[in-house]
């Protein structure tokens, strides 16, 4: 099942369809309520550690630094990050060449803040040891697996359809 | 359907959905962590008084802290996470303080206690007995 969800002009025809097949704007349902979730997914993520950032102390947490990076502005750079793919996913609606790489880059922003969490908890990153499972901490990986679980499809699907022939 | 819907959404309401969440869940977010700095701050000034010490953001305040003999200091943990304060020497150890948990320590002996969290040894303090 396909949906056109691109802008038509007053005469009713796609602007998509009449400036060629590459810009053709046609996403199946499925692939809009998957970019939807995962940019949540993403936000939630993103507020957890915003959250952390000013509510649970994690904004004095530097006790080793890689290129300016610390755990504390670690938890800010993935709040921010988590605005920016969001709406880069929602605006990927709209114009398709975008959803790629903002599901792909979703996805990978899942992928890199579950794996730090798990250095957090065996050996270490950036010196900082997390010892607690807490429930911001389950949500958030709950999230983020969300959003590769939906990200990572719709990355496929749009690399599928850009490699397939124009008709 | 979702996409037919979503397709007579202006494009320019669509851009500023995820910006407005955004900003509502930071002023959300903010009011209630003011609320809580508040209270915090009201045990940070617990913390200026001469024998107690208060942990926030991961750091021990105030450093050094500076009793007098057999004072009683009481340990507040303002963080949402686990912390400890640990002398280097094991002469005290107020063992796992969750967030919002406080225990109190008594130094008899004149001197200076290098102290840790057992949780996260990075985050180091000293207390003077004179």
């Amino acid at each position: 099942m396909t949906t056109d969800i691109s802008t038509t002009t007053s005469a009713g025809a796609s602007t998509g369809a009449s400036t060629g097949a590459p810009t053709h704007r046609e996403l199946t349902t499925g692939t809009v309520v998957l970019t939807i979730v995962g940019a949540v997914a993403i936000l939630v993520s993103g507020w957890v550690h915003f959250y952390l950032y000013f509510r649970s102390g994690y904004r004095g947490i530097a006790p080793d630094e890689v290129l300016g990076l610390t755990i504390s502005r670690s938890f800010a750079v993935n709040a921010i990050a988590a605005v920016v793919l969001a709406e880069a996913l929602v605006l990927g609606l709209r114009s398709r060449a975008l959803l790629l790489p903002a599901a792909a880059l979703g996805a990978g922003f899942g992928v890199a803040t579950l794996v730090a969490y798990f250095l957090s908890r065996t050996r270490g990153l950036l010196g900082f040891e997390e010892t607690a499972t807490t429930t911001e901490a389950v949500l958030a990986m709950v999230a983020e697996a969300v959003a590769i679980v939906t990200l990572v499809p719709v990355a496929l699907t749009e690399l599928r359809a850009r490699r397939r022939p124009a008709r | 359907m979702v996409g037919d819907r979503l397709g007579r959404v202006p494009t320019i309401a669509l851009a500023v959905v995820v910006p407005l969440v955004a900003l509502v869940t930071v002023v959300v977010t903010l009011n209630v962590t003011s609320n809580d700095a508040s209270s915090a701050s009201g045990a940070a000034k617990g913390a200026t008084t001469p024998n107690s010490i208060t942990i926030a953001n991961f750091q021990f305040s105030p450093d050094p802290l500076v009793v007098a003999t057999g004072t009683e200091v009481t340990v507040t943990n303002d963080d949402g996470t686990v912390h400890t304060v640990t002398a280097t020497d094991k002469s005290f150890d107020t063992g796992d303080l969750d967030g919002g948990a406080s225990a109190t320590i008594t130094l008899a002996k004149a001197g200076t206690y290098k102290y840790f969290c057992n949780i996260h040894n990075y985050m180091t303090g000293t207390i003077e007995v004179k």
